[in-house]
């Protein structure tokens, strides 16, 4: 046997003999591999899963052409312009051709030129058109909305689309199917279906007679309903021609054919059988890829803080482990093994777990996937495709945790390979001491991480993208340094351990002894800690600043009411029926939207055109009124002046807050009001009315509800009419009567709109995003601190039987497991919190920057951070201390 | 011995396991140390030594009979109320030493008076006595990795004599260390007992067990001879050829 | 046994008459082995002849005081480099004892040897007790050398304890072997075997 051959097969040997150690290791401490298996094949089973369900709920081309086009062999609709290029399948991407093509131009087809295009490809070819549009139906309570489909469903070509359910298909003239969701709410079998329609002449009722439930393929959950061509209304002349074609497959050729007539089409032949990507026209429009930069590094560095937590909390475990084996490890080195040969064996518990985890955990996410998928269903709408395993994605994964495994295993490898072969033999437990140059190292790191996150916050520019990789990546650095800082912290807790209870003191040194097995623990709760506290003061500070900027649109508690299509006497009941009689005033404004076009009104003083705040909800910024309204507070100006004036046909700027921004409005007693009407071709405004009146300013708190009252007499010099326009009301409103006003008026149909004045509301979902980081933050943290403090437990348990035999009370255990769980949580969020703190001013600014002020907000949730810092360790020390067993290791010789 | 009766074993009996696989570690035996006095208990492997000492210490429980410490049955007793006696009456020396080090010697040493809930400052200061007592107060501040075995095993009498006890159990306390080192341990053990605690020391050394006052000899779980405790000096006797 | 050296290494310290050899050798080896002045007499008288002491006069009280020879010194020199020479093993009471008890039917071998250890270790107690009341710190040299002496009385007793130990569990091993061969075991009858066998110092 040659050198060569005899060196790679004794490397080979040794990790065959490591391999098989790991392997029985790993039986003969079944809880603690369970663990570590626990630990690695969660993120796979989680991330698997979730792959599944959306490869599964994402509907490729393929998967849905039945439901696209039934049994037909293609589906055409034409676009409105004379040429077109597509991809195979139009709905991803298509491209006009000829820049001066304008749509529903001339020469293009559209629904009435079905032999135009069967011209094309084939004039014998079977067609049915196929129609989909949204209507409004008559219900119990008023409208709703509905999807309509009309087809020749009677046709062969339409099989696939709709599947029925109950009753009588396809239906006749005069007839409808309906999905269950439309039933549920109104009309079922037997009973007439009343669709409303807006044309140009007017409302169009058209009655419908149900006679069956059928589902579409496609969506559930939204009402539908489907007949046959026309049942819906004529198509009007204008319409986009849309037909399922049969009569054998359409090639590519054909579909290029029909796209030189405008016409684009999504062939089965085509889209089952992909022609080469060199077949697609260069015209064609190029696509974003869909994933930009900025995203897949965000994705990047998601993935490997995901990667850094598992290998964080997956390493205690390997360092028990290795300290198992590390008195057979010592005689090893005793007896002229090499620290390579030792590093294998351990290095080898992690290619065990590694592996078994990864292949586990893909089996998992499978079985996870399964289940998953219809609960996912039940919450979409949108049909899912059929079940899809990415396999690639699933190896990916599947590599994710082999390789995590691996990671956790490589510290504790490389400490027992130099740990002190005397010591060890010796039975002495405890390690030495802690190297001086990675705190160096990891203050250096926090360092960089400091300067990378000032710089990223001070990147102006873009903003977004550049700013956030910046701030992010620097964040992974800071949080690196800090995990180096970790043993140093570790040592210096127990240092000052001297003055605490006994079990905190003893927690505290003992975690020091085991730095392989502590690091690791109170760095996951390190990182678990700085990425909450960054995202919770980077969604405080958005917070902040939406707060900040929020604008009320009426004074604070009052609510107004804009008529839509209603009627001003039927909204004013409703709003009388539910408010304090008399609460509620008629708004009358000047109409700004007339037949003969749009109007808008300017004030001047000589040249200068003033420029005037609107904020409001009011229907109208103009309100025609003989006196001021009691509904308004007036805090700059004499209210019996303000009368005298509109008495006297003049008008009343409104000076509100909002107004300081572009300046004050100068009162001197008498301005010009033009009034412009629109020119729908876009040209000039049109001037159509001046005059000059008397004008006072009023100054008022918080916004105003319009920019201007005007005196009848001001309106008629102008030419403009007056109408009723909507309601205002002074508040207090309660959200009962909110929302019974909410109810009535949408029972009307004739959408009218009500708004409360209520100030920022903060979105639900931040309250509900706080709350996922917080509970996130404490499970990771738990987690985290679980597996220290069990395994500190199980190494402890010596001194354990030392301090019952020495009298300690059974439920010492308790104790003394709390104090670990106190001491890694404690620690490592004591670290984490300042190391959070850095990127989380740092992302505050971009992300909060006013385009055009530059402003920046900074929010500290300290409220969240008080409770993960200060909160969650206690909590976690509480959990640990009601789990933990109550009773001592007892020793118990039989002599 | 006029002294009241420290430990009192009467009629106990160890039985481990059941069925064919019993064994009996301990038959029936009645023994009793006096405060002031040390008895030294001799026998081969298997002859329930450490039985009698572990069930004299509360760690484990009779299959019958009574055991009593200072007039307190420990067979009647819970699981805390017989932690509270290794905490206050019964000091334990196990062979191992058996220090916890994460903790220095004086915390050592104050451990099952802090465990009884003595406030920090006067656990130290009883810590501190005892390590007197033993004759290594300046190592204190040490902790049991940087010792060597002889300071360690006294750091274990210390803890076990901490709080003035009256009842001091050792098992084989000088099982790992030299001859010189022993016969000092000894000296502490008889000291103490001169002081008035009881002692009952586990060997199978005679040399030590010589520094009893009485020796007991146990084989399969039955005392089979007891040697006096009256001073009779021989040599002065000229009655030697 | 030989004193002839320990007198001859007592007279190199000064010249001495008998009685005051006999009271300085007692002073550091204790009453362990006691001698008679007539011992030491005719143990002078014969040193005298091989040439390694000699008579030299008389003090005011009429003793004759002997002095060291060079050939004494020498001889002083050689015997405390010299080991201890094991020429024939001491013939052994408890030994013999135990060997005929073993062979002699009718005896229980396992009393004979309880009995024995019992008595030596009441024996090893005593010494114990001596060595308590001596201290082990801030000996004098003479103090310092009777401490010796008595640690190999405690080291001989403890010696013979552990034998009788060794050959009790030989004796019980041997009873199962033979109970499980069915060769007739040693019948144990409750005779009387007789007194313990008293500490005898060599």
């Amino acid at each position: 046997m040659s050198r060569s051959t005899g060196r790679t097969a004794s490397t080979r040997g040794g990790w065959r003999i490591a391999l098989r150690l790991a392997r029985r290791e790993a039986m003969r401490r079944k809880g603690q591999t369970l663990l570590m298996l626990v630990l690695i094949c969660l993120p796979v089973v989680a991330v698997g899963a979730a792959s599944i369900v959306w490869r599964t709920q994402d509907v490729s081309s393929v998967e849905g052409l039945d439901r696209r086009m039934g049994a037909a062999d293609a589906y055409v609709e034409t676009s409105g312009f004379g040429e077109v290029v597509q991809a195979f399948d139009p709905s991803e991407n298509y491209g006009v051709i000829g820049e001066d093509d304008v749509f529903g131009g001339p020469d293009t087809l559209g629904t009435a030129d079905l032999d135009a295009v069967l011209d094309v490809i084939g004039a014998d070819r079977p067609a049915v058109p196929l129609r989909t549009s949204s209507l409004s139906y008559r219900t119990d309570e008023g409208l709703g909305n509905l999807e309509t489909l009309t087809s020749d469903l009677a046709s062969s070509l339409t099989d696939g689309l709709l599947t029925k359910v109950r009753g009588t298909y396809p239906p006749g003239p005069g007839e409808v199917v309906v999905n269950q969701a439309l039933a549920d709410r109104g009309p079922g079998i037997g009973d007439t279906l009343t669709v409303v329609r807006q044309t140009g002449e007017g409302e169009q009722q058209i009655d419908l007679r149900i006679v069956g439930i059928a589902e579409r393929t496609t969506t559930r959950g939204y009402p539908m309903a489907a007949g046959l061509p026309g049942a819906f209304g004529a198509d009007g002349p204008d319409e986009m021609g849309q037909w399922l074609i049969g009569g054998g497959p359409v090639s590519w050729d054909e579909v290029q054919a029909l796209n030189a007539v405008g016409v684009l089409a999504s062939s089965r032949a085509v889209l089952t059988d992909l022609p080469p990507a060199s077949e697609l026209s260069p015209e064609l429009p190029v696509m974003d890829s869909g994933i930009d930069e900025v995203t897949l590094t965000v994705l990047a560095l998601v993935a490997a803080m995901v990667l850094l937590e598992v290998v964080l909390l997956a390493g205690p475990a390997f360092a028990v482990r290795a300290k198992a084996q590390a008195h057979s490890l010592a005689l090893v080195a005793a007896a002229g093994g090499t620290p390579r040969q030792a590093r294998r064996t351990v290095l080898a518990s992690g290619v065990v777990i590694g592996v078994v985890g990864g292949v586990l955990g893909v089996a998992l996410a499978v079985a996870v996937g399964t289940v998953a998928v219809p609960v996912a269903q039940r919450f979409d709408s949108t049909r899912f495709g059929p079940f899809e395993v990415p396999w690639p994605l699933l190896a990916l994964v599947a590599a994710f945790g082999f390789l995590s495994a691996v990671l956790a295993a490589v510290v504790p490898a490389f400490s027992s390979s130099r740990q002190d072969v005397v010591a060890v033999l010796a039975g002495r437990r405890g390690e030495g001491k802690a190297s001086v140059r990675s705190p160096i190292l990891g203050l250096v790191l926090l360092g960089v991480g400091i300067a990378g996150a000032v710089a990223g916050a001070g990147a102006g520019g873009d903003g977004g993208g550049s700013a956030a990789i910046l701030i992010a990546g620097s964040a992974i650095v800071s949080v690196l340094g800090m995990i180096l800082l970790v043993p140093m912290a570790v040592g210096l807790v127990a240092r000052m351990a001297g003055r605490l209870p006994l079990a905190l003191r003893f927690a505290a040194r003992d975690a020091a002894r085991h730095r392989t097995r502590t690091v690791p623990a109170v760095a996951a709760v390190g990182a678990t800690v700085a990425g909450v506290v960054t995202l919770g003061i980077a969604l405080a500070s958005q917070e902040a600043a939406n707060e900040d900027r929020y604008v009320p649109m009426l004074p604070a508690g009052y609510g107004s009411v804009t008529l839509g299509d209603s009627d001003q006497t039927t909204v004013m009941a409703i709003l009388d029926r539910n408010l304090p009689e008399g609460r509620s005033v008629t708004v009358r404004g000047a109409l700004t939207s007339t037949d003969d076009g749009e109007l808008e009104m300017e004030f001047r003083d000589g040249e200068d055109v003033l420029s005037l705040s609107y904020w409001s909800a009011l229907s109208t910024p103009y309100v025609v009124v003989s006196e001021v309204p009691d509904y308004l507070e007036i805090i700059g100006g004499d209210r019996a002046e303000l009368d005298a004036t509109l008495a006297a046909g003049g008008m009343v700027l409104l000076d509100d807050e909002n107004q300081d921004d572009l300046g004050a409005i100068p009162d001197v007693g008498r301005l010009a009001v033009d009034v412009r009407r629109w020119d729908p071709e876009g040209g000039e405004p049109e001037l159509v009315g001046t005059t000059e009146v008397d004008a006072a300013v009023a100054k008022v708190e918080g916004t105003s509800p319009a920019v201007a009252f005007l005196s009848p007499e001001v309106v008629e010099q102008l030419g403009m009419e007056v109408g009723d326009v909507g309601a205002i009301i002074p508040g207090p409103i309660s959200s009962e009567a909110q929302q019974d006003i909410d109810e009535a008026l949408a029972a009307l149909g004739t959408s009218p709109y009500f708004y409360v004045e209520r100030g920022y509301q903060t979105d639900p979902a931040v309250r509900i995003i706080q709350a996922v980081l917080a509970l996130l933050g404490g499970i990771l943290m738990l987690g985290g601190t679980l597996t220290a403090t069990f395994l500190a437990l199980s190494d402890a348990r010596p001194d354990l039987a030392t301090m019952a035999a020495v009298g300690a009370r059974p439920r010492t255990r308790r104790g003394v497991a709390a104090s670990y769980a106190l001491v890694v949580g404690g620690v490592g969020a004591l670290l984490g919190a300042p190391v959070g703190l850095i990127p989380g001013f740092a992302i505050s600014r971009p992300l909060t920057r006013h385009w055009e002020t530059g402003a920046t907000s900074l929010d500290v949730p300290w409220l969240l951070i008080a409770v993960v810092v200060i909160g969650l360790p206690l909590l976690t020390a509480g959990v640990v201390a009601v789990c933990a067993r109550g009773r001592l290791p007892l020793t118990a010789r039989i002599d | 011995m006029s002294a009241d009766a420290v430990l009192r074993l009467s009629d106990v009996t160890r039985v481990h396991g059941t069925g064919p696989h019993q064994v009996h570690a301990l038959r029936g035996i009645s023994f009793t140390a006096y405060a002031g006095e040390l008895v030294a208990v001799m026998g081969p492997s298997g002859s329930g030594k450490s039985t009698l000492l572990t069930i004299a210490g509360g760690l484990d429980q009779p299959t019958s009979g009574s055991v009593a410490v200072e007039g307190t049955d420990l067979t009647t007793l819970s699981l805390d109320a017989r932690a509270r006696m290794r905490r206050t009456s019964i000091g334990y020396v196990f062979q191992g030493f058996n220090l916890i080090p994460a903790l220095t010697a004086a915390e050592n040493v104050a451990l099952p008076r802090e465990l009884d809930g003595v406030s920090a400052r006067q656990a130290r200061a009883e810590a501190r006595k005892a390590l007197e007592e033993v004759g290594i107060a300046e190592l204190a501040d040490r902790f049991p990795d940087d010792m060597s075995g002889g300071q360690q095993q006294r750091v274990a009498i210390a803890r076990a004599v901490v709080g003035d006890r009256r009842l001091v159990l050792a098992d084989e306390p000088t099982g790992a260390l030299d001859t010189e080192t022993g016969e000092e341990i000894l000296r502490l053990l008889r000291a103490r007992c001169d002081a008035g605690a009881a002692g009952v020391l586990v060997t199978h050394e005679a040399r030590h067990a010589a520094w009893a006052d009485r020796v007991v000899f146990l084989r399969d779980g039955v005392v089979v001879d007891e040697t006096g405790a009256d001073p009779v000096d021989v040599l002065t006797d000229h009655a030697v050829r | 046994m030989s004193v002839k050296h320990a007198l001859l290494a007592l007279l190199e310290q000064q010249p001495m008459y008998g009685y005051q050899l006999r009271t300085e050798f007692e002073q550091r080896t204790g009453t362990t082995w006691p001698l008679n002045v007539g011992q030491v007499y005719t143990t002078l008288t014969r040193l005298e002849r091989d040439g390694l002491a000699s008579a030299q006069g008389e003090d005011t009280e009429g003793h004759v005081i002997y002095r060291i020879t060079d050939a004494g010194r020498e001889e002083v020199a050689t015997w405390f480099t010299t080991p201890v020479a094991r020429t024939q093993p001491p013939r052994d009471e408890l030994a013999i004892k135990l060997a005929l008890a073993v062979t002699v039917p009718g005896v229980d071998v396992g009393t004979v040897i309880q009995q024995q250890r019992s008595a030596t270790m009441a024996a090893l107690q005593d010494y114990t007790r001596l060595k308590r009341q001596a201290g082990t710190t801030g000996l004098e040299p003479a103090e310092l050398a009777w401490s010796l002496v008595l640690d190999s009385l405690v080291f001989a007793a403890e010696a013979e304890i552990r034998w009788l130990d060794h050959c009790e569990a030989r004796l019980r091993r041997a009873a199962v072997e033979g109970a499980r061969q069915g060769s007739p075991a040693q019948t144990a009858q409750t005779t009387q075997p007789g007194a313990p066998v008293e500490r005898s110092p060599r």
